[in-house]
């Protein structure tokens, strides 16, 4: 890689960080316009964007850039207030900053110079500096002649708010948070201050009493009374104070006086000017350069622990590196190769040991298990966090709910939990899914919340988190939760359950992922895009992920899946079914029966069914399916294996059920076609090849195609021997 | 669960109505006639192993008043659970004394369902 193309990998991999740290900005100001810390780090993405670009020569994107950051100049310095139209147009501008860089890393020009100059003419009429000029470019449409005044806040009013209570508050049976609560429905709390210095020692402390008094700052429309009203048991005796600090607060002086530098305080107090204040900075001293002067450090010591400093910095900067997908996916062939011809070897060695030393042997050992290490490794370099795809959702749900007038706060945990790039991409299109549904269907409009004493914003939570060997996402909702009688009343109408039929709550809710739930009246511009729950389901399934769903009227539903770590690892049970060895992905598995072959009952001409858990479930043949035509079918079976596709539960009978072990996937699509029924091959410990049943397959191949030809033909045969 | 409130008022009027309104928006009510009926019933709601969220007292009772029934509340284990004052009485020294006694909140009779819930909802928290 030349210097100049290294150069520029740098500042893609550093423009992607920023584009996402500016996004995550704007969409914490959302939810907090005052935050002086996000408005910093926002500008702070753009003005190294900007400086990056021009480095690498990319002009448009570092002009337009250079635009967006003037704009932001005046955010920081509190000319402009943070409008919700604002940060639509800011997360807008991050957008076509990142389609420009998309380009020229495709190596195309970064944009077509008439829309950039369309762009910029945005940005400056934000600014003001086009008021007049601008009206000859009216012809774009999304142009928001719009001024971003302060309109949003205009209709609230900050109020300061002082609790100090009575030690014995809780004997009158109040309760503080619970105050809180109630205050919280009003608006939104800007800043919670609770003053812990009233905390006695260990020796004095009671539990009973109330040590701890707040002092929060709320952004409401509602007017002062209201607030009063909360406090109405409380107030005579407590010493609650109510303040209106509207437009101190909006001017910036009261609160963020705290987090300023004194210089600029005074700066901006015209107390001092810019040119004495950095004077005065020029004579200030580095802490290190004062120790010295005073003695306390030697020079040279000190010299070294910044040259320490610095070069721990450049290591932390060095820890990451770019590898191509490829390049590890090699390392993974090569592992698994190895891993098997050690086999071999070793069993090799094993059939000869009057010649083999036990050195050899043990040594032979010892490679396999470095060798499973190595290959477990390997697998872990092809992980990544979720935090990227979770980063995603927040701005795709918060999104959607302003396009629906709806109001979402969404809050995201976990993001450091790990996941095989695969298993990543594959379930993306599933929680989008999700996500999708839960501002379509869960969170109700904000009038809808407010008449049901909700917070007019709906929370929505992607919570990540691993277990034992699977990942867990959670998807959760405060919305209005999975009608059941609605469920009930639509599997009535497509005649899957009779109308007096008891179910559990959970049995009426595996209805939604069944093929054909999701009905016209359900689809929305959004979300209708003829994919239903089923298709989630199925998705997950090929995957070797479940999903789970728990719904509670009024208050919310939840979305529970559960993903392989890796989709190149797989947990197996090695069956023998007529000489064959297969394997069967244990996740499905529901259960084994011993098999006998008087328990089987002919149903019909179509199915035979066999007795699992007080069921008749249908038997599958294997080997028939598969047209192995091996004769004399059921012969030798002594085991039924029970799974559950998640559609159908169903039974196959095996010779064998020998152990379970962790296996990796070969697809046979790469050395030979694609075979239904079957999900891939691997080579087993004895270098022996075995074959993964693809259960979805099989049971579509059994369930849907071949109703009418093979299987009838089958029973027929087999009505006989029974 | 819902959450389970004590009314204690000697009018059954008082009584069927308060109850109606609590049972409309989603709590469960158990009725006493006066303050000592009200400490049996708090003791028999303990000894099912049940706690009440809030208790809602009468002032002006046979056999023992609101007050003297507050009082003796606070003796008990349940001397942290919230207790609303409904009554008739305005006067400013027996909302004192109420106060005193450890009462939450004072609200007057006639009641509007409105008002009485908005009143718990102050002091009960949501499920």
């Amino acid at each position: 890689m030349s210097e100049q193309d290294e150069t520029l990998e740098i500042f893609f991999s550093e423009t992607d960080e920023l584009l996402r740290a500016a996004e995550e900005s704007l969409l914490a100001l959302e939810s907090e316009p005052e935050s002086a810390s996000d408005i910093e780090q926002l500008f702070r993405s753009v003005h190294t964007m900007k400086s990056g670009a021009a480095m690498v020569g990319f002009m448009g994107i570092s002009e337009y850039a250079h635009l967006v950051e003037n704009l932001l100049e005046r955010l920081r310095s509190r000319k402009l207030a943070v409008t919700n139209n604002l940060i639509t147009f800011l997360l807008d501008a991050v957008d076509f900053i990142r389609s420009m860089v998309d380009q020229v890393s495709q190596g195309e020009a970064e944009v077509d110079p008439e829309i950039l100059n369309q762009r910029k003419s945005q940005v400056k009429r934000y600014l003001g500096v086009e008021a007049v000029g601008a009206s000859a470019e009216e012809q774009e449409p999304e142009a928001p002649a719009k001024e971003p005044v302060e309109e949003a806040d205009e209709v609230f009013s900050f109020y300061k708010i002082g609790l100090r209570f009575e030690k014995h508050l809780f004997y009158s049976g109040q309760d503080p948070l619970l105050l809180l609560l109630n205050l919280s429905e009003l608006g939104e709390f800007v800043q919670v201050v609770p003053d812990l210095s009233g905390l006695p020692d260990y020796e004095n402390f009671s539990v009973y009493d109330l040590h701890i008094s707040w002092q929060l700052i709320i952004k409401t429309k509602f007017p002062r009374e209201d607030l009063e009203d909360v406090f109405m048991f409380v107030k005579d005796d407590n010493d609650i104070s109510i303040e209106d600090i509207t437009k101190r607060y909006r001017e910036g002086v009261d609160i963020e006086l705290a987090e300023k530098k004194l210089g600029e305080v005074l700066v901006e107090e015209s107390k001092i000017t810019e040119e004495v204040l950095t004077g005065a900075l020029e004579k200030q001293k580095m802490l290190g350069e004062i120790l010295v002067d005073e003695g306390k450090v030697k020079r040279e010591d000190l010299e070294k622990a910044v040259a320490k400093q610095e070069e721990s910095r450049k290591v932390y900067r060095k820890t990451t590196i770019r590898v191509d997908v490829e390049k590890v996916d090699s390392l993974v062939n090569l592992g698994e190769e190895l891993g098997i011809g050690l086999s071999k070897t070793q069993s090799l060695l094993e059939k000869q040991t009057g010649s083999a030393p036990t050195e050899v042997l043990e040594e032979m050992e010892n490679l396999l298990k470095v060798n499973r290490e190595f290959q477990e490794r390997v697998a872990r370099v092809r992980m990544f966090p979720l935090e990227g795809t979770f980063r995603r959702f927040q701005r795709m749900a918060r999104d959607l709910a302003l396009e629906q007038n709806k109001e979402v706060k969404v809050i995201i945990t976990g993001l450091d939990t790990e996941l095989d790039k695969e298993v990543i991409e594959h379930c993306t299109d599933p929680l989008k899914h999700l996500v999708r549904n839960c501002v379509d269907h869960g969170i109700e409009t904000p009038e809808e919340r407010e008449a049901k004493g909700k917070p007019t914003s709906g929370t929505i939570t992607l919570k990540a988190y691993q277990r034992g060997g699977r990942v867990f996402v959670e998807i959760s909702e405060d919305g209005q939760g999975i009608d059941l009688a609605n469920i009930r009343k639509k599997a009535v109408e497509k005649g899957w359950i009779q109308e007096d039929e008891v179910l559990t709550e959970q049995a009426l809710l595996q209805f939604i992922f069944k093929p054909g739930f999701s009905t016209a009246a359900e689809v929305t511009e959004l979300s209708g895009r003829g994919v239903g729950m089923d298709v989630v389901r199925t998705q997950l399934d090929q995957l070797g992920g479940t999903i789970e769903v728990r719904t509670e009227k009024e208050k919310g539903t939840t979305f529970v899946l559960c993903l392989p770590l890796t989709s190149a690892l797989m947990e197996v049970l090695h069956v023998i079914v007529q000489g064959t060895s297969y394997l069967v992905p244990v996740q499905i598995v529901a259960g084994t029966e011993k098999f006998d072959q008087a328990l089987i009952k002919n149903v019909g001409a179509e199915e035979r069914v066999y007795p699992f858990r007080g069921d008749y479930l249908p038997i599958v043949d294997v080997a028939k399916i598969l047209n192995l035509g091996t004769p004399s079918v059921n012969g030798n079976s002594t085991v039924v294996i029970f799974v559950d596709t998640g559609q159908k539960v169903f039974g196959i009978p095996v010779d064998e059920l020998l152990n379970s072990q962790q296996i990796i996937v070969k697809t046979l699509e790469t050395n030979y076609r694609s075979v239904k029924g079957l999900a891939g091959a691997t080579i087993l410990g004895d270098g022996s090849v075995s074959l993964v049943l693809d259960l979805l397959g099989i049971e579509e191949m059994v369930f849907k195609d071949s109703f009418k030809g093979d299987i009838d033909h089958e029973v027929e045969k087999e009505g006989k021997s029974v | 669960m819902e959450k389970l409130i004590l009314f204690v008022d000697d009018s059954p009027t008082m009584r069927s109505s308060v109850s109606f309104c609590l049972r409309n928006a989603g709590y469960r009510v158990t009725e006493a006639e006066d303050g000592q009926d009200g400490l049996v019933k708090l003791q028999s709601i303990k000894d099912e192993g049940e706690s009440v969220a809030l208790i809602i007292t009468d002032i002006n009772m046979p056999k023992m008043d609101g007050i003297a029934f507050i009082l003796k509340v606070k003796e008990t284990d349940s001397k942290f659970v919230p207790i609303l004052v409904l009554t008739t009485e305005a006067e400013k020294s027996m909302i004192e004394k109420g106060r005193a006694a450890g009462a939450s909140g004072w609200l007057l009779k006639p009641f509007q369902s409105e008002q009485l819930l908005w009143a718990v909802k102050k002091v009960v928290w949501p499920k």
